[in-house]
């Protein structure tokens, strides 16, 4: 068939795949409606490349579950080798997308993949993977995919998103033009007005009216399809009723076995055009078609054709074990056995791919099939639900371990139950209905009376593991100590990994940084050797987060960075994002403030993101703008008010009272803030966490100078303590020590003139518009004149509104001077340097040194000559 | 989409001349604004041009402070408004 008005795209791919062959490789998104024409589009760009470079195809399928991974096959078995290889033994998915990967770094290619609108779990993390890293290649891949199926739920559109920062392209194809279609038309009797105004100008529907010769429009293209359809003779059309229900891809002998005796007739199918002849399958000229064909069958017709179907793949070795397709077509022939067979068993190997997505529906697909009240059912239920918890569908989760228990309890197994109840318990923590997680704890506890069972030692180690996510450390430890001991007296290693976490943890929270540390790192390296990816991301996400519960961001800052790094690279989205908001948290509190909010919006997007990252993303977020006295604080706290109120405990409710406090405080409301603080402080101060109690006391204290029970014992060494109490000298040195800008400077507000300018100079290195008001109005008050009332001078002309000296020290940054050197230069300390080095990095937006420099030259301020 | 008054001082004065060379300029804001989904409607500048009030439609007020940074002009403060139009009683 003829291309018409395509040739400016057929240029750019051209164009895309010679810059690639150079070495800058290229991902491009090939976006339109069902048959606008991408496939012929890229056929006759792949026609006229293939005798000069190699060429390969993979399409996703329309199956109610794809294969997982289903594209890597198909390339797989056209490149062979180490693809092939890797994709047949390996159950590491980093391992194939790396091979992969090293396929493509060869000489150039042109990779296509077709139709992502149907892509699986898998094949969508795959083309993360090799989207971000495609630009080192000397490969074009183009990906292409149905516009109007991707809506914005559609987790394609998260995949868009996520690499339009790695620099992939998007293409649209464009309707026909009059012309085109009435080029189309030729010599035909159809009027091509009409026929341009009925299809949109969809080359397929255009062709499909064409071909039945346009005696009646049709107002669909599915009824051009059948119309055309129609026109077969009855014999003929039997093999296009089974194509259909065999597509979308079909094998010729598949073909042959399921129409027998009519098998004859295919080619006159050929003939009409109707099927197509393609690398050694048969096709529908459009996918398009064979739905229209698909839907016009009777329920008993299509069941017929899937369980012959069924049939031929099962006895041909080369489509025996492909599971997904297998169990799609026993659903379609409603055969029980052959589903609670098939589907569970492509359920596990998707699992073992990382397409847990995809595996809960295959375990969803055996439960509509599992007869009710048996064990098999229980089972598929736990099963499921553990596959929903991991790709993050969490509320599908706690609703089938809900099922699961309440059938092991009708079945009598108590122990089952009292497993799935401990699993259950934690999955409603962590989506914050912390109460009805504790009650259900309770339940599973009561139910494993004999510590002796396999299944005590399980419930014991999720009980302890509660205890420590609420903050009551000791009884953590005591507990964990004790499940610890069994599961090393059984030589039970995934018990040994839980309890280390738990008590490591908690060790962290309680103060007792270093130990704690210790724990988790040797549960980090018993998780390696079992090669567990989920208690490896586990005791990160803990790593990282207890630190920075307790101010310890130099720590917390590089093991959440290690542990995000770890995610990344295996998709392990649930641990990632928990982690990527408490990077938020630690940046807003070293003063990094554009890159926290920037990280806070990336989790608040995420529509997989749970609800404890939520939380602590919305209130790195509202505190970064109350801070700087921007809008919409209430808008990210009254969510995390909403959120964290229901959990109802420690680490959430003390984050989010905290940062409302202080949000009303700077908004000339101390009263609210103090009552903000108060909300929290009565379980601060029960749970003994010195951090959290000493934190709500100051803003009890600042808000309406009351301290309600005094400073405790426990809080009397915290910096917060020393701010309430007038040492303020003592609370700024120990916040610089901790590395928090803003609360040191906050310190010196209390002292003397000298440290309150000084305090001012940070404050203005921050933007920090409400403490800027406070100290100017403080040392007016007190009789200072001279203060300047706006933004401060700055004599040369730059549009970042940098300070004389932001632009000296930019000058002598762009020398690749140290910031001690730096300092020397401008006889300042070197911690006045980082101040200055803060406020430019914030100015101009950036996060490296480099990036600033070259900031700086871009707009101007700095100019090649500056000495 | 929320809508903000952004406030921004220029202590030499706007540099930004109403000819070509101006117009080059105000079509880099507005292709800068645009990655980060924002919409500079347009600003008051009093006559001295050392302090400017601009309106600006965009999704929060961290992306008019990072096209502010890309954009390399200064914010003093951001602030949510509504429209309230006067004639429209009539």
């Amino acid at each position: 068939m003829k291309l018409l008005e395509r040739e400016e795209l057929l240029t750019s791919l051209q164009v895309l795949l010679r810059n690639a062959a150079a070495g800058q490789g290229a991902l491009l998104f090939l976006e339109g409606e069902a048959g606008i024409g991408k496939t012929s589009l890229l056929q006759t760009f792949a026609e006229a490349q293939r005798a000069h470079h190699p060429v390969y195809w993979g399409a996703c399928d329309a199956l109610q579950t794809p294969r997982p991974l289903g594209p890597l096959f198909d390339i797989a078995a056209q490149i062979q080798g180490e693809l092939q290889a890797a994709l047949a033994n390996s159950r590491e998915r980093l391992h194939i997308f790396s091979t992969f990967l090293h396929e493509l770094a060869r000489p150039p290619t042109l990779i296509v993949l077709e139709d992502l609108h149907w892509a699986d779990e898998a094949t969508l993390d795959f083309l993360r993977y090799v989207g971000r890293r495609i630009g080192r290649t000397h490969s074009l891949l183009i990906v292409s995919f149905r516009s109007d199926e991707v809506g914005p739920a559609h987790p394609l559109r998260l995949v868009l998103g996520d690499l339009a920062t790695s620099g992939a392209k998007r293409a649209s194809l464009a309707p026909l033009s009059l012309t085109a279609v009435r080029e189309l038309i030729g010599a035909g009797d159809i009027d091509p007005e009409e026929l341009l105004r009925r299809s949109g100008g969809n080359p397929f529907f255009v062709t499909e009216v064409i071909a039945t010769g346009g005696a009646r429009m049709p107002a669909t293209v599915r009824d051009a399809v059948l119309a055309r359809a129609a026109r077969l003779r009855p014999s003929a059309r039997a093999v296009l009723d089974a194509a259909a229900v065999a597509g979308p891809r079909i094998e010729p002998w598949l073909l042959e076995e399921m129409t027998a005796a009519e098998s004859g007739w295919i080619d006159e199918c050929l003939a009409t055009g109707v099927l197509c002849a393609q690398n050694g399958v048969f096709t529908f000229r459009h996918e398009l078609a064979r739905e229209a064909v698909l839907e016009a069958l009777t329920p008993t017709q299509a069941m017929s054709l899937h369980r012959m179907a069924l049939q031929a793949l099962q006895s041909h070795s080369a489509t025996a074990h492909d599971l997904a397709r297998l169990a799609h077509h026993a659903e379609g022939a409603a055969s029980d056995d052959d589903v609670l067979k098939l589907a569970p068993a492509a359920a596990r190997e998707a699992a073992a791919k990382g397409a847990h997505r995809q595996a809960a529906q295959q375990f969803a697909r055996a439960l509509r099939f599992a007869p009710s009240s048996s064990a098999l059912r229980a089972m598929l239920l736990d099963d499921y639900a553990s596959e929903c918890q991991l790709s993050g569908m969490v509320s599908e989760a706690i609703q089938a371990r809900q099922n699961a228990a309440k059938l092991w309890h009708e079945l009598g197994d108590r122990d089952k139950q009292a497993m799935s109840l401990a699993r259950l318990a934690h999955a409603l923590v962590v989506s914050g209905k912390n109460a009805e997680g504790e009650a259900t704890m309770r339940e599973a506890v009561a139910l494993v009376p004999n510590d002796t069972a396999a299944a005590a030692a399980v419930v014991r180690r999720w009980a302890a593991h509660l205890r420590m996510l609420d903050r009551d450390v000791d009884q953590a430890i005591q507990e964990g100590e004790l499940a610890m001991a069994a599961a090393e007296r059984r030589g039970d290693q995934e018990s040994l990994v839980h309890c280390l976490n738990t008590i490591g943890s908690s060790l962290i929270v309680s103060g007792r940084v270093e130990e704690g540390c210790e724990r988790l790192e040797r549960s980090r390296e018993v998780a390696e050797q079992m090669r567990s990816d989920s208690w490896i991301a586990n005791a990160y996400v803990n790593l990282g987060s207890a630190c920075g519960e307790v101010y310890r961001f130099d720590l917390a800052d590089n093991y959440l960075r290690r542990g995000i790094e770890f995610c990344n690279e295996r998709d392990i989205d649930f641990s990632r994002l928990y982690q990527l908001s408490w990077q938020a948290l630690v940046w807003m509190y070293r003063g990094r403030w554009t890159e926290a909010s920037g990280v806070a919006h990336v989790v608040l997007a995420d529509s997989r993101s749970p609800v404890i990252a939520r939380i602590t993303a919305l209130v790195a977020l509202g505190r970064v703008r109350a801070r700087r006295g921007d809008p919409a604080v209430w808008e990210a706290l009254h969510e995390a008010q909403g959120l964290a109120g229901n959990t109802g405990t420690l680490q959430r409710v003390a984050l989010m009272q905290a940062a409302r406090a202080e949000a009303a405080w700077f908004e000339g409301r101390p009263a609210e803030a103090a009552s903000e603080a108060a909300a929290g402080l009565e379980l601060a101060l029960r749970k003994r966490h010195r951090w959290f109690a000493s934190e709500l006391l100051f803003w009890c204290w600042q808000g309406d100078g009351s301290l309600p029970g005094g400073i405790p014992e426990f809080c009397a060494n915290q910096p917060f303590a020393m701010e309430i109490s007038g040492r303020w000298q003592e609370a700024a040195a120990a916040w610089r020590e901790l590395r928090c800008p803003f609360e040191a400077a906050r310190a010196m507000t209390e002292g003397d003139e000298c440290s309150q300018r000084e305090a001012l100079a940070v404050f203005e290195s921050f933007s920090a518009r409400p403490m800027i008001e406070r100290v100017r109005y403080k040392l007016r008050s007190s009789g200072v004149r001279g203060l300047q009332r706006g933004p401060r001078e700055s004599t040369q002309n730059n549009l970042a509104g940098l300070t004389t000296r932001e632009v000296e020290v930019l000058g002598l940054l762009a020398q690749g001077l140290r910031n001690k050197e730096i300092g020397q230069r401008l006889h300042r300390s070197s911690r006045t340097v980082d101040h200055h080095l803060a406020a430019i990095f914030t100015k101009l937006d950036v996060s490296t040194r480099a990036e600033a420099v070259s900031a700086a030259y871009r707009l101007g301020i700095i100019s090649a000559k500056t000495p | 989409m929320p809508r903000y008054l952004v406030e921004r001082t220029f202590p030499d004065g706007l540099g930004l001349p109403t000819n070509a060379e101006g117009a080059k300029g105000a079509a880099g804001i507005v292709s800068n604004n645009a990655q980060e989904g924002v919409t500079w409607i347009h600003s008051y500048v009093t006559p001295d041009r050392k302090k400017t009030y601009c309106i600006y439609d965009g999704p929060t007020p961290e992306a008019i402070r990072s096209v502010a940074a890309r954009n390399g002009v200064p914010v003093d403060r951001i602030t949510e408004v509504r429209v309230l139009d006067p004639y429209f009683l009539y």
